[in-house]
């Protein structure tokens, strides 16, 4: 709660900022104000015109014959096919039968640092070659954590 | 009823609740995809707008619902999660139209606490992996392989607890998320994880921000070259990167839907709960981001989902209100909107309550739904057939045929209408005071019976009587030539078409004449071995006017034959069957398919498929329409053929997506009908009923008719007075002043649906809930509201009231009130008292007259002894209440102690939605975890606890949220034609605006069908691998176990969706015929 004045601060900023660019004539003159407001108004026009201007298009066809329904007439209901699959390939292929891991957070965590510690032994034992793997089979880096 | 129940949907959800764009059918299609719920829709987008391609069924409540693009694939997949914590990889095959499962697997974890603000599904962009935010404290990941496969999932420790959103940001070397979440001082951050992959863990993201807005509840990460996240707020929208920190304040409001407008991301559209529409820019430039911006575009339906489509059309999906299909306009309209609406699409949800009245009287059920939710609540009255809307009826007796003709050939509209009696014939015709009025058309014999009419080419009329054959000129009306039956035989049937006349004298004798110029030749005769019932060359062909077949049904061998024209050369014999004989045969076509029908004299009606080229018959289905004999003549509605069948029972028969439908009309008894399309009366039928001819118009061709009564608030009760012929609804409105709303009973006519009266409820007063009835010793009809104070510091109302209102002069008079001691839930009318709902208790009222003639409320017994009595429903002495987490119980009046004494309970700890009461023994219930379940009273047993215990025997996953049952029905209910029983139905309304209809079978047919769907589980997949079995099994925190006593009819009606193919194998394993598997099928169809 109270970090709310530094959004409201930043909104404040914001507010002025946005306030300059839309009401760039700083004037105290009256009889110019309503011309102003104009001003101001068609400046918003252009500027709305600008925002709401050029969306995207990926097939300049689509929707180009679609007239709008009659907004008095009752809403309308889209009914397409009902897919009722009776072919084979609703089951996956066998290797994206996707389960999770069973192992816990926390052996998996276990595992993963005693492997760190052990790898720049192991890397060392590489360099010297043709140890027998059985030795490493010994959870050795839990041993020298303890 | 019983407890062998069949569960069906009669209006789909229609609640939209995801919805995405992509290139899914094909690399150059853009499609829109939507998920309502338990079903996905594929729509195409064409230049005449949504396409609708496929509704496919999800076995599970959709969650997640995202498009993506593997490396090295032209298209897009589908990823689907389901809320019980399934997940499934889709991919289109053009080839064959199928959709395609490239992965499937279950995400659930055996022990963790699942969210509470929803589950959450998303997919880094680069398409490493897949994110899961499931159960509080974990973070599941689907890591993809670099062919694009997926791998096996792991959890990774979330340290925020209470997470709001969860999004990938874009850009980042590593696969990124941006979690927003909430602390335990409830303050609101987003912190960024970069997701290790190889260590399978987290590591601190590239920047974070705390302290946001307190409502903060959205993120939507930018695309580059910008990238970060924008952060939605109620107060204040943010713009939030490593390098950027931007915010602009906004009006206060909820948004919870956005769409991207464009592929940068600079452009996004937002919905707020009001439904107002805004485009929030991102000003920036080049890539670094300078500001924000937000204007108000205009106002929509309450949008659960925008997507932006294409050529700045926009779909909003909604969940509150009809979703929408609109357009932003670079200019604004009147009334200073950008946003014009293209097109509307039906939406029921959430159903709050519903009410099952026959407006009109015609012995069919409609179903009237308090629709929507805020400012797009509505009502909605759901009629199942096709409704004939009466224009005209004069009083006719006896009529044996109608048939319209025109003056001339080309004349568009309709001049006589030919109606034919037992001794004479009568011609009608429209004057200039559009009256319909006799006339003559002088070469027509009006001193006989008319078999038939018809124009034909060249401006001829052609009449056939049991004597002759007459043509007749259009213009000049003169007889132009006649064939006379030959001497010693009449005319028993005969058809026409606008060159052809077939006709039966007598002794199996078949004629065949062609109509040329003023002339009648007869081409052929042939004799065949038993009389004639019923003829038909209707047209089908390239050829309008002529035929190349002829149908003719057979008395005695119960056959129909199709012959050749002209050379009458037998093509195809078809035994029935049976020994009803075929009473009118057509030959027609249903979207470019050409179909023989045949309807007998018992009501039942057989369709074929029909090979034009060779007559040849294919894939035979018999239906059974109604019990009196079917005539059968074709009708246009917006330029489509359709097939009237009159009958006891009339149908309209129409084809949808190449099959063939039976939509019930909603008159009692037709004997005849032909089109009759004039000036005054445009696209009408003429109908002959008993004692009354009549012209109607008729409604669109579909199943389930749905008109829309919006009331700009949100309607929660509604009740239906016969007496007054109104409708009484309690709604609520959001007052101009911030957070309070105003609470409304108000009364309706039930004809206009206009508000006539309303009554205010004091302020924090909701309306709970209402009733129509009468009391004992007064039999005049109140309508009771049951109230509740709603104070913002209790945490349970602890004051509310009960009204009696009556109708006096349109005008709702509050004749008493009675303040309770917590709110009023439920009111039912029990023994000529008022049985309420308050809080914890179950409390009996008695309506008692003081001495100045008027009446109060005098409270007589209760019963204690519930967590809060939500749902009450009652039988004779009996009463079944739900509670809000512990099931159902069952209480009892005792008359002579005046108390209410509980006899049984079902001690499992359902937190309820809806009860009902089946029958004396069996009830039936509905709770919040998307369940069906039936239990029964054990009052045969031996001892004391088991008889206050009530036995579940049903157990269902319906997987919709049920807020409504009421027993009836929505057709027009006539005993079955086999077994002359009426299989009872209850009606239920659900949150996603299903309608539904729980149905009691006899226990043969429950076995039957069981059988059937066992079956046709192999046959039917379930799309994405999910398995039918495990989506309706009954699930809750607790337990799962398998369905029992409940059917799957949405499953069982499919098979007649199905192949010829597959309909076989079924058959097979059945050791059932398909005819007789389709026919029994379709009769279910028919409780809905």
């Amino acid at each position: 709660m109270a970090t709310r004045p530094q959004i409201a601060a930043e909104k404040k900023k914001k507010i002025e900022i946005t306030n300059k660019t839309r009401h760039p004539y700083q004037t105290n003159n009256a009889t110019k104000l309503s011309h102003k407001v104009r001003e101001i108004e068609i400046e918003r026009e252009r500027e709305m015109g600008s925002l709401l201007g050029d969306w995207p298009s990926f097939d300049p066809h689509n929707f180009s014959q679609l007239r709008p329904a009659d907004p008095t007439a009752q809403p309308s209901k889209l009914t397409p096919v009902t897919y009722h699959p009776t072919h084979n390939r609703t089951i996956p292929p066998p290797n994206q039968v996707i389960t999770t891991e069973s192992k816990n957070i926390l052996l998996r965590q276990f595992y993963q640092k005693s492997e760190e510690q052990l790898r720049p032994k192991t890397k060392r034992a590489a360099s010297e070659s043709l140890m027998p793997e059985h030795s490493c089979k010994q959870p050795r880096g839990l041993n020298s954590d303890a | 009823m019983s407890v062998w129940n069949y569960v069906v949907t009669a209006h789909k959800p229609t609640n939209v609740t995801h919805s995405c764009v992509g290139n899914f059918t094909a690399p150059n299609q853009l499609n829109l995809i939507i998920a309502k719920c338990t079903r996905i829709e594929i729509h195409l987008l064409t230049p005449h707008g949504l396409q609708p391609m496929l509704d496919v069924p999800i076995y599970g409540r959709i969650a997640t619902l995202e498009l993506f693009r593997p490396h090295n694939e032209a298209q897009d997949f589908l990823f689907i999660a389901t809320q019980r914590y399934k997940f499934c990889v889709l991919q289109w095959d053009a080839e064959s139209s199928d959709l395609i499962t490239r992965a499937m697997g279950d995400v659930s974890d055996r022990i963790g606490r699942p969210t509470d603000n929803g589950q959450i599904g998303i997919i880094d962009p680069d398409c490493r992996l897949i994110g899961l935010h499931l159960y509080d404290g974990l973070f599941k990941v689907i890591p993809f392989d670099n062919k694009g496969q997926l791998k096996e999932a792991f959890n990774i420790r979330l340290e925020e607890l209470q997470v709001l959103d969860i999004k990938f940001l874009y850009g980042c070397s590593k696969p990124t998320i941006g979690v927003l979440y909430q602390d335990n001082k409830d303050a609101r951050h987003v912190k960024t994880y970069e997701v290790s992959l190889k260590d399978k863990d987290f590591v601190e993201g590239p920047w974070s921000q705390s302290n946001l807005d307190n409502g903060a509840g959205l993120l939507i990460p930018v695309p580059l070259p910008l990238g970060g996240v924008i952060i939605i707020g109620e107060e204040t929208i943010v713009y939030c990167s490593a390098t950027a920190f931007k915010a602009i304040p906004i009006r206060p409001s909820i948004i919870r839907a956005y769409g991207r407008v464009d592929a940068d991301g600079s452009r996004y559209l937002l919905s707020d709960h009001t439904g107002l529409l805004h485009l929030l820019v991102i000003i920036h430039e080049k890539e670094r981001v300078t500001g924000l911006k937000i204007e108000n575009l205009g106002e929509t339906s309450v949008a659960s989902t925008i997507s932006y489509l294409d050529n700045a059309v926009v779909y909003v999906g909604s969940s509150y209100g009809d979703s929408q299909l609109i357009k932003l306009n670079l200019q604004p309209d009147a009334k200073g909107s950008y946003v014009e609406v293209l097109d509307r699409y039906v939406n029921l949800g959430p159903i709050t309550d519903f009410c099952i009245v026959d407006l009109e009287r015609q012995g069919q059920g409609q179903v009237v739904t308090c629709s929507g939710a805020y400012k797009d609540g509505s009502l909605r009255v759901v009629r199942n057939g096709i409704g004939i809307n009466e224009q005209a009826a004069v009083e006719l007796e006896g009529i044996k045929g109608l048939w319209s003709l025109k003056s001339s050939t080309d004349d568009p509209h309709d001049t006589f209408l030919v109606v034919s009696f037992i001794t004479e014939t009568r011609f009608l015709a429209m004057n200039m005071e559009d009256e319909l009025e006799e006339t003559e058309i002088e070469g027509f014999d009006a001193q006989t019976q008319t078999l038939y009419c018809q124009n034909a080419i060249n401006d001829q009329l052609v009449q056939v009587t049991s004597n002759a054959v007459r043509l007749v000129s259009s213009t000049s009306r003169e007889l132009l030539d006649q064939w006379n039956a030959p001497a010693g035989f009449s005319v028993n049937v005969a058809t026409a078409n606008a060159s052809q006349v077939l006709l039966a004298t007598g002794g199996g004798n078949l004629v065949y004449i062609e109509i040329r110029e003023s002339k009648l030749v007869e081409v052929k005769h042939i004799q065949l071995e038993y009389e004639i019932s019923c003829l038909d060359i209707n047209p089908i062909g390239e050829n309008s006017t002529h035929s190349s077949l002829a149908a003719v049904g057979m008395w005695t061998d119960i056959s129909v034959r199709i012959f050749s024209l002209p050379g009458l050369e037998l093509f195809k014999k078809e035994n029935l069957g049976g020994e009803i004989i075929p009473r009118s045969v057509l030959l027609c076509a249903f979207e470019g398919v050409p179909y023989l029908l045949c309807a007998l004299g018992d009501g039942h009606l057989f369709s074929f498929q029909l090979n034009i080229s060779n007559g040849a018959l294919g894939d035979r289905k018999k239906v059974s329409l109604g019990t009196q004999p079917i005539s059968l003549r074709t009708f246009s509605s917006k330029d489509t053929t359709h097939v009237f069948a009159a009958s006891d029972r009339p149908t309209v028969i129409y084809s949808s997506n190449k099959k063939l439908l039976y939509s019930n009309v909603n008159l009692k008894e037709v004997s005849h009908m032909c089109p009759f399309n004039t000036a005054a009366f445009p696209d009408s039928l003429a109908i002959a009923k008993e004692g009354e001819l009549s012209i109607g118009t008729i409604d669109d061709i579909q199943k389930l008719h749905i008109r829309t009564i919006p009331l700009g608030e949100h309607a929660r009760r509604i009740c239906h007075q016969e007496k007054t012929r109104t409708f009484a609804i309690c709604t609520l409105r959001a007052a101009s002043t911030e957070d309070m709303e105003t609470h409304f009973v108000r009364l309706l006519d039930d004809q206009s649906f206009d508000i006539i009266s309303t009554y205010a409820l004091d302020a924090y007063e909701y309306g709970c809930c209402v009733l129509s009835c009468s009391f004992a010793e007064d039999s005049n009809a109140y309508y009771c509201v049951g109230t509740a104070y709603v104070l913002p510091e209790e945490n349970e109302p602890s004051k509310g009231r009960i009204l009696i209102f009556a109708v006096e002069d349109g005008k709702l008079q509050l004749l008493a009130e009675k303040e309770t001691k917590g709110a009023v839930y439920r009111l039912n009318s029990f023994n000529g008292k008022l049985l309420a709902a308050i809080n914890q208790k179950i409390q009996l009222y008695k309506w008692v007259a003081r001495e100045d003639g008027s009446h109060e409320l005098q409270s007589e017994c209760g019963h204690h002894g519930h967590i809060l009595a939500l749902y009450v429903q009652t039988r004779g002495d009996f009463i079944v209440v739900g509670d809000l987490m512990k099931s159902i119980s069952l209480l009892v009046y005792k008359h002579e102690e005046g108390a209410i004494e509980e006899l049984a309970r079902d001690y499992n700890a359902n937190w309820m939605t809806a009860v009902e009461i089946l029958d004396d023994d069996v009830y039936l219930g509905a709770e919040n975890n998307f369940n069906l379940f039936t239990v029964r009273k054990n009052s045969d047993a031996a001892t004391d606890e088991e008889r206050g215990r009530l036995e579940v025997v049903g157990e269902f996953h319906l997987g919709e949220f049920i807020n409504c049952f009421r027993h009836g029905s929505l057709v027009m209910r006539l005993p079955d034609s086999d077994t002359g029983a009426i299989i009872p139905t209850v009606i239920f309304g659900t949150v996603n605006g299903v309608i539904g209809i729980v149905a009691s079978l006899p226990h043969d047919q429950y076995l039957f069908l069981e059988k059937l769907q066992v079956n046709l589980v192999k046959v039917i997949k379930g799309v994405g691998g999910l398995s039918h079995e495990q989506w309706r099994s009954f699930n809750n925190e607790k337990k799962t176990v398998d369905a029992r006593n409940f059917l799957d009819g949405d499953l069982i009606e499919s098979f007649l969706d199905l192949s010829r193919v597959k309909m076989e194998e079924v058959s097979k394993t059945m050791g059932v015929p398909v005819e007789e598997l389709c026919k029994r099928v379709e009769e279910l169809t028919r409780l809905h």
